[in-house]
């Protein structure tokens, strides 16, 4: 829970960061933003490299992965201190722009009652609850106290649509660097999904389509393009069909909710698997 | 401990979904800017989903990808003159410590040759690309006149490398995010 309190306050600190950043143009905004982030991209892993070589290993085998499911994202824009007794929420800092300046919401104002419900009433980790399952459309109210003012506002909940997002450096890994992996106890019913039908885009390399055969030595129907798997290390055969033949296998360190897509990569000429994306995706087994 | 409780409003469930921590055998400085980097990714985001939506283009329709070739990033630490003297290029500035200085290459050297490609006749933008396409633990040779005299250096290269880099935006982007690499 602490770490994940960091997080969100490490996250809303780089938020407001770009929030000061935003500028109002079309795409060309979009685009200016992600040059940014390309920018830093390539000094952060400029700095990784120099960090991993100073420590004797080498960027060669580097592999990081990330990946963020498409969301939606509800901004009230206001940033709350910790509970402090008769008063309440001190609001901490407003986001220009968003609904809660445009509710009047402003900087040392206290946050005195959620839905009706007075605070003091509530567990912090409640009101986080409250926060976190914000819904489109959603009555919300909140009780502020201003300048010893005290008023009712109820904040029209409106969402961002935020697609997809994976992020990749390195080849994907091979089975060699596969001796990390921690003994871990998954859920009895958690599983992970393995996906051969989609074709990585072209400006990636060359790539060919595969075709399962098997998995963990139990054959698998070559008319499957997804296959559902308990978490854990699997050994995948695949073949290309007749232009390139049998490949060598590939081992998979599988992790619960998540989708593994393989590909053929030609790499000077010759093919090789490789998982070339992982998604987050929720799996239940049935 | 209070103010660590400091949360914010921000109704985002965004965090939650980031990988948990991958237990991989980074350093620990690495891991704290590779987390850093995933925040600042998923802010990058946000920003311009917030920022398509204000202006009412469909960010679900919003599909990109940006891909990265690996590099290796080689500091010779030498700077020379834009323009070709007829035979090579006139050095202007060797950084102390560097490899360039290692080689024991002076100010108002000429560069003749790198790799044994002459480099009479070969303009600015050539010479880049040669440089670009250095490689970690290849053998750099350099022709040089230096005083006068005419030598021939070489060095075993070092310098950082960056595996290839994956940011694809939107479900199974297929074109490229317009963007000049660096």
């Amino acid at each position: 829970m602490k770490v994940m309190k960091r997080t969100i306050f490490l996250m809303c600190l780089s938020m407001f960061l770009f929030n000061s950043a935003l500028a109002n143009n079309h795409s060309q905004d979009s685009k200016l933003l992600l040059k940014n982030l390309q920018r830093k991209i390539i000094h952060t892993l400029l700095y990784v490299s120099e960090n991993e070589m100073k420590a004797g290993k080498d960027m060669r085998n580097f592999n990081y992965q990330f990946s963020l499911p498409v969301n939606q994202h509800l901004n009230l824009g206001l940033v709350i201190g910790a509970y402090k007794p008769k008063l309440g929420y001190e609001v901490i800092s407003v986001t220009p722009g968003s609904e809660a300046e445009k509710q009047g919401i402003k900087v040392h104002d206290y946050i005195t009652e959620i839905n009706h419900v007075p605070v003091e009433k509530i567990k912090s980790s409640e009101i986080l609850n409250v926060l976190y399952k914000l819904k489109v459309d959603q009555n919300l109210t909140l009780g502020v106290k201003s300048n010893k003012e005290f008023k009712i506002i109820s904040p029209k909940l409106s969402a961002v649509e935020i697609p997809n997002l994976y992020f990749k450096v390195g080849e994907g890994r091979d089975s060699k660097s596969t001796d990390y992996i921690a003994k871990q106890n998954y859920p009895e019913n958690s599983c992970a999904k393995v996906s051969v039908h989609i074709k990585p885009p072209s400006s990636m390399g060359r790539f060919g389509a595969v075709v399962f055969d098997k998995v963990d030595n139990n054959g698998v129907s070559d008319d499957l393009n997804t296959i559902q798997l308990r978490p854990g290390n699997h050994q995948f055969h695949f073949t290309g069909g007749p232009t390139y033949g049998r490949m060598a296998p590939i081992e998979i360190e599988i992790k619960p909710n998540k989708r593994y897509f393989i590909a053929t990569k030609f790499i000077n000429g010759a093919p090789k698997i490789v998982n070339w994306r992982i998604d987050a995706e929720q799996c239940i087994q049935k | 401990m209070k103010y660590i409780k400091l949360t914010c409003l921000f109704g985002f469930t965004l965090v939650a979904f980031i990988s948990a921590a991958q237990p991989d055998s980074y350093t620990e400085k690495s891991k704290i800017l590779l987390k850093e980097l995933e925040h600042e990714i998923a802010a990058t985001l946000l920003t311009i989903a917030r920022n398509e939506q204000s202006k009412d283009n469909k960010i679900d329709g919003f599909n990109c990808l940006l891909f990265l070739e690996k590099k290796d990033y080689i500091n010779l630490g030498l700077l020379f003159e834009l323009n070709n003297n007829g035979t090579g290029y006139d050095v202007t500035k060797v950084d102390s410590g560097s490899i360039a200085d290692s080689l024991g290459i002076k100010i108002k050297d000429t560069l003749l040759s790198i790799n044994n490609i002459e480099l009479e006749g070969i303009n600015k933008r050539e010479v880049l690309n040669i440089l670009n396409d250095l490689k970690i633990d290849e053998t750099l040779t350099l022709a040089l006149k230096s005083n006068g005299e005419y030598k021939t250096v070489s060095s075993v290269l070092t310098g950082l490398h960056i595996p290839e880099i994956t940011l694809s935006l939107g479900e199974f982007a297929e074109n490229a995010c317009g963007i000049d690499p660096v």
